[in-house]
């Protein structure tokens, strides 16, 4: 018998399964089987429904896994592994997201805002170029920009830290 | 003019594929070019020969003129295919091929000047007496101008660039505020797409239906259509889903705009393939909005309503034949939809999704087609469009066709990259849809990235999978752990239960 937690998105599932066959999620019973069928790909039967499911990747605690074609990043922990991190996480606060990520690899032909720029809801901060299109990359929030981590010409990978706010 | 026997194909993906496919099938020797990114994709391998272009980017390989000339002359090949995208609607290169004695598979040089001036294209449609959207024909220099035609024009209003398509140098403008910076943005988009930054101005249909004809026209003088594709369902202005016929469409407007289309391609002396685009605005009135001088992505489904292989028309026109069939003779029969796939994230705002395509399993089956230009290992780049592949379903009704096409795309495995597959889900399931209310709008006004996301069985398959692949890991190490009992090792070896073997 085995507990895990898994994060989607919001959602955190809490699940148990037992002999390979049965399965509970948040206390309600399923019955289950599943299969590799080859490498990265899984046949899941959960109440005798079949799903075809990939995984893409499975670094650790973090996996990847497809169901018709939809993309779901789920964050597995057992249960061991949870209070640990519940416990250690204490009374620090969570803090509030403070910097802008390049959403695509991406070549920056513009930048618009500089370190201590007010900037609101929408203001451009600078323009990523990718496939020959031009994207404005936007603020979500207001304030005051800190630092910004690119120039005109900088290519970008996924994920680069753009523009930092104070 | 002199038949076709060794053709170069100056393209890559899928149209470079589906280009090839047909050559073969009239037992013309094909030649490949392929950039250095491209050394093992699909087109090089199934040519009967394929040649280095150059780097990665197209600049380097694929716009490069001289170099895909130069190749075509000296493995001694009658003929280039353009495709679409890179030289395929660029005048100079057509005239440059013919230059060399060699013949250019599309339209002749004049014909793509002055359909690719979109202020010129306007013009001349015009005078054929063909509606046109309402705007500004003069490509000014100056942005005053602009902004003193923009008042006459009112708001919203879209700059183009003039030397556009496919969405490129576009920007809608509401107010007078937005104007000069979207004219900046146009601009400079236009100048690195095109190399051309003139930009014009033309009114923003409210809620307009995207409607195009594809026509055919021979040497002789033969000109007849295949019908319309309706191509309203977009993201970005570019096109992702497309139809045939039309459910828009009345027999008689059917038969008004063939006819203006027709028209439109005679004004320019048209010759092969071609497609006259309109906007269709929300009392039924057409406006003509430009010709592209190539084939479309989007030719397929006209092939699967109407039988005809347009790859195989192109080519027959391109050596001096006649049209292999009257407009009389033509039939079309049942229903077609496409699905692009790309690899863009629909969650993300279609952003695109590189990387390397780990796992593919196209979904065929009865009346489906898939046009793909990748294979499992290829890698999507940031160099190219992200257009992985596409899927058309065909049936005797739409509603047939719809069910098909959810069926192919539910079947369908592709990992490694995200894609619009789940999008073209949404859309097939979508009731305004399936009962024919759309306009260029839907994505805007129906989907959100959150109309997919949530989804609460596929998100629980998901956790109960990754709890598999979890217990699966701890069953592997505890048999795997009494390492010193070789036995059990061994066991696990035989069956290369390796890690890896899971996961990608």
């Amino acid at each position: 018998m085995a507990k895990y937690f898994a994060r989607i998105g919001e959602a955190t599932y809490e699940l148990e399964i037992r002999h390979g066959k049965e399965v509970t999620v948040d206390g309600k019973r399923h019955s289950l089987d599943y299969q590799v069928i080859e490498p990265g790909v899984f046949v899941v039967k959960l109440n005798s429904r079949n799903y075809r499911v990939l995984l893409e990747s499975g670094d650790g605690e973090l996996m990847n896994v497809r169901v018709l074609g939809r993309s779901y990043s789920v964050h597995l922990q057992s249960e061991f592994r949870r209070r640990l991190e519940l416990a250690s996480r204490g009374a620090s606060a969570g803090h509030a997201k403070t910097e802008v990520r390049a959403p695509m690899p991406g070549l920056v032909v513009g930048v618009r805002v500089r370190a201590g720029d007010r900037v609101q809801p929408g203001s451009t901060l600078l323009i990523l170029e990718a496939m020959k299109m031009e994207n404005e990359i936007r603020s979500l929030h207001d304030g005051t920009v800190a630092e910004v981590h690119v120039r005109k010409g900088s290519a970008v990978e996924k994920g680069e830290i753009l523009v930092r706010f104070q | 003019m002199k038949s076709i026997r060794r053709i170069l194909i100056a393209n890559r993906g899928e149209i470079a594929v589906r280009i090839i496919r047909t050559c073969k099938e009239m037992g013309l020797e094909t030649i490949a070019v392929y950039s250095e990114a491209d050394k093992r994709s699909l087109h090089a391998q199934i040519a009967d020969e394929s040649y280095l272009l150059g780097a990665a980017p197209a600049a380097q390989s694929y716009l490069d003129m001289d170099k895909i000339i130069s190749i075509a002359r000296q493995t001694r090949c009658d003929a280039i295919h353009p495709g679409y995208g890179f030289l395929s609607e660029n005048a100079e290169f057509a005239e440059a091929v013919s230059r060399e004695g060699i013949t250019f598979v599309g339209p002749p040089s004049s014909a793509i000047r002055a359909m690719g001036d979109k202020p010129r294209a306007r013009e001349l449609a015009r005078k054929a007496g063909v509606p046109v959207v309402p705007g500004i024909d003069r490509a000014t220099e100056r942005d005053e101008d602009i902004i003193r035609a923009a008042r006459d024009l009112g708001y919203p209003a879209l700059v183009k660039a003039s030397a556009g398509g496919g969405g490129k140098g576009m920007r809608i403008v509401r107010s007078e505020a937005d104007l000069s910076s979207a004219v900046r943005a146009a601009r400079s988009e236009a100048q690195s797409a095109f190399g051309d930054d003139r930009v014009y101005l033309e009114k923003y249909l409210k809620n307009p239906r995207h409607i195009e004809f594809q026509v055919l026209a021979d040497v002789h003088g033969n000109i007849i259509h295949l019908g319309e594709r309706e191509c309203s369902i977009q993201r970005r202005h570019q096109k992702i889903i497309e139809e045939s016929p039309s459910v828009h469409l009345s027999q008689l407007l059917r038969a008004s705009m063939a006819k203006a289309a027709v028209l439109v391609a005679r004004s320019c002396g048209y010759v092969n393939a071609g497609t006259i685009e309109f906007l269709l605005d929300q009392d039924s009135n057409f406006y003509f909005l430009e010709v592209n001088t190539r084939l479309q992505v989007e030719h397929t489904v006209t092939e699967m309503v109407t039988g005809i292989d347009m790859v195989r028309e192109q080519l027959r026109i391109a050596q001096g034949e006649r049209l292999s069939l009257t407009q009389e003779e033509l039939l079309s029969r049942g229903h077609a939809i496409e699905c692009r796939i790309y690899a863009e994230d629909p969650f993300n705002s279609f952003f695109p999704s590189m990387g390397k395509i780990t796992r593919l399993r196209p979904a065929l089956g009865p009346g489906v087609r898939e046009d793909c230009g990748v294979e499992e290992g290829s890698e999507i780049t940031v160099h190219y469009d992200p257009l992985i592949s596409k899927l058309i379903s065909w049936s005797e009704t739409r509603r047939g066709a719809i069910a098909r096409m959810k069926r192919a795309l539910q079947e369908y495995q592709l990992s490694g990259v995200e894609t619009t597959i789940p999008f073209c889900l949404y859309v097939m399931d979508h009731p305004d849809f399936q009962a024919g209310r759309y306009d260029t709008f839907f994505v805007e006004n129906h989907f959100q990235a959150d109309s997919l996301k949530l989804d609460d069985r596929l998100s629980l398959i998901a956790a109960v999978t990754s709890a598999c692949v979890a217990e699966l890991k701890k069953k592997m190490a505890s048999t795997v752990l009494p390492a010193a009992n070789g036995r059990a090792q061994s066991k696990w070896k035989s069956k290369r239960l390796d890690m890896s073997d899971w996961i990608e």
